[in-house]
């Protein structure tokens, strides 16, 4: 029955936990591109590859205690989000695996870690450029459409060719498939 | 601003005449276009507000005449768009849902799994279509410039927005006019206020709202969220709409598995079952279509298939048992052994969770700073605010996901199963 929630669950158990709900929905469009088993459509808008579909998972794997938010606000009032799986979201693995779900998550784990271990910063850089590279621009018109239209971030160069390698190193940089 | 001095007047049952240039008049002659007349917009909503019979051919129409009304106010605003971006924008307006499926989204993702509505409305506006004819006469590059417009990959130009943003003429027109046809006045909000107040921005989302047009936005904010609470996502819709999908996937993995004859499978829907859809064969399937399969069903020698078919057609529905707490899998083995006592085994077919994120629509929520596209408030300096820091209603409204979770059954089981949910919790 909830066997929707499961590839979200999986990721989840994998990586500990996430902070912030912008870094989540990056890791997982970055994991659906890398052949992770998530079939949420993502748009792209200011902040990138964005998926309305995730966000409203999320909220229910919220209400149906499967997930934990805890928010913690800063000095300054900016309120952050951390997310873990709950003691019912790791029941749900369990018991998926025990009745035969498919719980294959279909990405490697150590990516999903790899992933998890960057900043909100990074990966929101390194989804956008994906996105617009594999929308048809080349690696030089990504990066300036990235710096003009997100302008406020002030990504650098040094930036932007380290988030091109990233993208290569895990062969996911369209115009240089992995073989 | 005028596209041609020629053109033809479409009556329209919301905006009243919509005039479209001569140009753009292939577009609407052309099969792939027509077809839309026979693809209803809200899918079965008609079980539930009889009068939801309008189809993606008004809709697309109406969406036409909004996007230029809005790209009107923006060349008021000293924005304008170039000739040849307004033919592009024009014609992707009239072409944004020409891929739609037969029921709209009831089917959507089943019927043609890994292909959706967006990737065949490219494989139409690309391929050997009439629709590509049409827009070649104008321009041997006009269907590349729609396709980017209407790409999901596509970003960073107004012409995408004033299509697919937050003030969107695709749900400005589908809010109206859904609202209209369901006999509801949910989805009523100032439209003419709205695109009075539009605002060029200069960067994503590209358009944005006037300080004085706050109260327009929060009245289409509110008609997002009623209109996806009271129509889109309301629970006998949704049961119709489960039992339309779990009746099809039956079907499709009957077929597969050789139990399902080829003479019980209409000629149409074939090479929807073998998985093996050419753009000729979606365009030939439209919402007769499965209702001619579901007839044919309905005297199936296969007990689920008439089951299902019946209900369908005749409208007998599943109840519903609305739930918010994790339903453990012991839970879930108590609900089935009731289902089995009734003899309905297929638990696929007759134990069907429905959850909000199923939905194809949305309502505004403002999620986390910096998270999601937001819908912007320029105040006379000149300065973007996001609206729920504006606005209380919305701040109300918007500020967290509402959720509603709903297990559909057969009747006779539904009293038993509710006490076990409650009793499970």
């Amino acid at each position: 029955m909830f066997e929707k929630y499961l590839p979200l669950a999986l990721m989840l158990q994998i990586v500990g936990h996430v902070s912030g709900r912008k870094k989540l929905q990056k890791i997982i469009y970055l994991a659906q591109a890398k052949g992770g088993a998530f079939n949420e459509k993502f748009k792209y808008h200011f902040f990138g590859p964005y998926s309305e579909t995730l966000a409203a998972e999320l909220e229910e794997m919220k209400a149906l205690d499967l997930l934990v938010e805890h928010a913690t606000v800063s000095p300054s009032g900016y309120i952050s989000y951390e997310y873990s799986l709950s003691h019912d979201g790791k029941t749900l693995v369990k018991e998926s695996c025990q009745s035969g779900v498919d719980a294959e998550i279909g990405v490697d784990p150590e990516f999903l870690m790899r992933m998890n271990s960057k900043s909100a910063r990074e990966l929101e850089l390194i989804a956008a450029l994906h996105y617009l590279m594999c929308a048809g621009m080349a690696e030089s018109d990504a990066v300036s459409a990235v710096k003009l239209h997100k302008a406020q971030q002030h990504y650098t160069d040094e930036e932007c060719k380290k988030a091109l390698e990233e993208l290569r190193a895990e062969g996911l940089n369209p115009h240089f498939p992995q073989s | 601003m005028s596209v041609n001095p020629q053109s033809k007047l479409f009556r329209d049952p919301l905006h009243g005449y919509i005039s479209i240039g001569d140009d753009l008049l292939p577009i609407i002659d052309s099969r792939e276009f027509q077809r839309l007349r026979r693809v209803s917009q809200l899918g079965v909503s008609r079980l539930t507000y009889h009068g939801a019979e309008h189809t993606r051919f008004g809709h697309s129409v109406g969406v036409y005449y909004l996007y230029k009304r809005l790209a009107t106010e923006l060349d008021r605003r000293g924005a304008p768009l170039a000739q040849d971006d307004l033919m592009a924008g024009l014609s992707a307006a009239l072409l944004h849902d020409i891929g739609h499926g037969p029921f709209s989204h009831a089917l959507e993702g089943i019927l043609t799994p890994g292909r959706n509505h967006e990737t065949w409305t490219q494989e139409i506006v690309t391929g050997p279509t009439q629709v590509n004819e049409a827009l070649k006469t104008v321009d041997e590059a006009l269907p590349e410039k729609v396709c980017n417009i209407l790409k999901e990959g596509s970003c960073s130009s107004v012409l995408t927005s004033l299509i697919s943003s937050q003030l969107d003429a695709d749900r400005m027109d589908y809010l109206l006019r859904d609202s209209m046809y369901c006999g509801v006045s949910y989805g009523r909000f100032d439209v003419d206020r709205l695109i009075a107040t539009i605002v060029p921005h200069g960067s994503s989302p590209f358009i944005a709202i006037d300080g004085r047009g706050l109260m327009a936005v929060e009245g289409y904010v509110l008609a997002r969220y009623f209109m996806y609470w009271q129509v889109y996502y309301h629970k006998t819709t949704r049961g119709f709409e489960c039992i339309l999908r779990e009746l099809w996937r039956y079907a499709r993995n009957k077929y597969q598995n050789g139990n399902l004859a080829e003479q019980d499978v209409p000629r149409q829907i074939r090479p929807f079952f073998q998985e093996a859809v050419t753009l000729d064969d979606y365009l030939n399937i439209d919402d007769y279509d499965i209702i001619s399969a579901l007839k044919l069903w309905q005297a199936s020698e296969d007990p689920v298939l008439r089951d299902m078919s019946t209900r369908f057609l005749r409208r007998h529905r599943f109840k519903s048992i609305e739930f918010n707490v994790n339903l453990h899998f012991d839970v879930q083995d108590r609900i089935k052994k009731v289902l089995e006592r009734y003899n309905y085994t297929e638990f696929q077919c007759y134990m069907i969770f429905d959850q909000p994120s199923s939905v194809a629509y949305d309502y505004y929520t403002a999620g986390e700073e910096g998270e999601k596209p937001p819908i912007l408030i320029i105040d006379k300096n000149g300065s973007a605010t996001e609206v729920s820091k504006l606005s209380e209603p919305i701040k109300a409204l918007a500020g967290r996901s509402k959720n509603r979770f709903n297990l559909y059954v057969p009747e006779e089981c539904v009293l038993e199963v509710e006490s076990i949910i409650r009793a499970g919790r």
